[in-house]
């Protein structure tokens, strides 16, 4: 489902159809050790020994401090707090906690609440700060997923759009980077849905990461492909994967994590069930 | 190419296609894929299907099973109504004497059928829902006023190419002996069904529940059965869906003579512990 980085050399993926956290090996992809999740997992996020996971059966999210020894394996999770923990409606009430990013430096929680269709920024104590879009401001469609650009402070949003004109005006699947104060500062629009032509223009964006270096990753659903975007002209710089089941082939990918010593791209290959590494995906030009 | 001389290669074009198709499905208007509250989901037919190949070819089952699963996957809200797409997953097992095997989307759904309860197809269900969107037979059995949905016993493919090597090998919709053997022998007499297969074996009836609530008339979400006890052990009503398949196994039997477990919660519904949204494993 989602995947992140976890505590030195391993990374953290939720499984939201068995209700589990793994951690893996970043060298090999072994797995380190599991926890349980009551009900289903989505988002996720760590910061130095704390664990954020995305609950949407119980509509917030569980902040866990990793207990155990200080090798790979024999961790578990000890429950500390919860995130969105009030009444549906008031500030700080979380739906659909679907991805989860992080501003270590600046402690916030960046929660993209796709039930809301908001962005929920709390910070590391759950306390929410803001909300976005405001009313005011144009709407989010059908957002999934989440990523942080710490380096220029920025938020990147993926939204499947709403290409069947349900809403008013139509409008395309799209990534949409805002300020952290919420400010939309760019758009990048897919195509219409779904593509007949794989090499047509996205149409169903999940998980998002970024390099701090100008360029966006995002993983086509659909098409089984990671796309790489220049963040200021939105032009497509390169294509990773192809739909298929073989190695480097996607099925239903969901979500990235890319590592920023490494620059290797870790993909959650959904359909498969499995993880694909793609080394050195990060290194452009 | 001038204007005229593209509409012109574009009629041919359609034409082309029109023949192609079989008279069968030039004979009725083929509805676009719906969502759930019947709403178009105005996808180009060329998405699934080759319209300039001859016939009508359809593409991969994984690659329409990923797109479907693109917004059933738990993440997704629909624009106009605010509702999260039901998060779904393929039911597929790797541990059975079948081989390593998967039910795609398309072997229990059809994109193009949008259907009220009563068993008469419609493009305007009855409160907005109805035995939705399922494959199978809609003509009534003669013995029968029921109406309810029938379906045929789902593709399976045989993704490990366990049998006899064959690969992509499926069972076909009318033949029932298809079953695959950990001998790795295609239809293999020894594991053929010992009750051989029935005009009525094959096209079973099916009722679906909302999973998420006990299953009454009142609150369904698929299904307004018209039944008269749906959860009856035995009755060939009884978890229509699941019987499909799920006629001789060790876990369960149609007939609720199962030899090792199942003879619990046999008045429940197999949905209410099995959900789709876990691949319907418990």
């Amino acid at each position: 489902m989602r995947i992140t980085d976890g505590p030195p050399g391993q990374i953290l993926v939720t499984d939201s159809q068995q209700g589990m956290i793994f951690a893996l090996d970043e060298r090999n992809l072994e797995i380190l050790w599991t926890y349980e999740v009551p009900s289903a997992p989505m988002g996720i996020a760590y910061r130095s020994n704390f664990v954020f996971v995305g609950n949407s059966t119980t509509q917030n999210v569980e902040v866990y401090r990793l207990q155990g020894s200080s090798g790979g394996s024999g961790k578990t999770l000890e429950f500390q707090y919860n995130l969105g923990f009030t009444p549906a409606g008031q500030p700080g009430s979380i739906r659909i906690p679907s991805d989860i990013a992080l501003d270590q430096d600046l402690g916030l929680v960046f929660v993209m609440d796709s039930g809301e269709r908001k962005v929920k920024v709390f910070d590391f104590k759950g306390n929410p700060i803001r909300t976005f879009p405001s009313p005011s401001d144009p709407p989010l469609l059908s957002p999934v997923a989440i990523a942080v650009d710490e380096v220029n402070k920025e938020i990147v949003v993926s939204d499947y759009g709403d290409p069947n004109g349900w809403s008013t005006p139509a409008a395309p699947a799209r990534i949409q980077v805002y300020s952290y104060s919420g400010t939309l500062l760019k758009q990048i629009d897919g195509g219409p849905a779904p593509p007949v032509d794989p090499a047509a223009l996205f149409s169903r964006p999940q998980g998002l990461a970024v390099d701090g270096r100008g360029h966006i990753f995002m993983a086509e659903s659909v098409l089984g492909q990671v796309y790489v975007f220049d963040r200021n002209t939105g032009a497509l710089v390169k294509k990773l994967g192809d739909f298929g089941d073989g190695p480097g082939q996607l099925q239903l990918p969901l979500d990235l994590f890319l590592d920023p010593k490494s620059q290797d791209l870790y993909v959650t290959n959904n359909m498969l069930k499995r993880i694909e590494v793609f080394r050195n995906a990060g290194a452009l030009p | 190419m001038n204007r005229t001389c593209t509409t012109l290669w574009s009629s041919l074009a359609i034409m082309g296609t029109l023949l192609a198709y079989p008279a069968a499905i030039r004979s009725q208007a083929t509805p676009p894929p719906f969502n759930s509250v019947g709403r178009s989901l105005k996808m180009p037919c060329a998405y699934c299907h080759n319209m300039h190949g001859g016939t009508v070819v359809t593409r991969g089952e994984a690659a329409i099973e990923a797109l479907c699963l693109s917004c059933h996957n738990g993440t997704y809200t629909d624009p106009q109504t605010g509702k999260t797409a039901v998060k779904v997953a393929t039911h597929f097992n790797s541990r059975t004497n079948y081989g390593t095997w998967k039910i795609s989307c398309l072997g229990c759904h059809s994109p193009h059928r949008y259907a009220k309860a009563e068993g008469t197809e419609t493009l305007n269900p009855p409160n907005g829902y109805g035995n939705w969107m399922l494959v199978g037979d809609w003509v009534q059995e003669a013995s029968s006023t029921d109406g309810l949905a029938r379906i045929r016993r789902p593709v399976i493919v045989d993704t490990n190419g366990d049998n006899g090597g064959t690969g992509r090998t499926k069972f076909t919709d009318d033949v029932m002996t298809g079953y695959y053997c950990s001998s790795g022998i295609a239809n293999d007499p020894a594991c053929v069904k010992t009750d051989p297969p029935s005009a009525s074996d094959q096209v079973r009836k099916v009722v679906f529940y909302d999973n998420r609530t006990p299953a009454t008339a009142a609150q369904n979400q698929w299904a307004q059965p018209l039944i008269a006890d749906p959860t009856t052990p035995g009755s060939r009503w009884y978890n229509g869906a699941c019987n499909v398949c799920h006629t001789r196994t060790n876990h369960h039997r149609r007939d609720n003579s199962a030899p090792v477990d199942h003879d619990h919660n046999v008045t429940r519904a197999c949905h209410d512990c099995h959900l789709h949204s876990n691949g319907w494993i418990k």
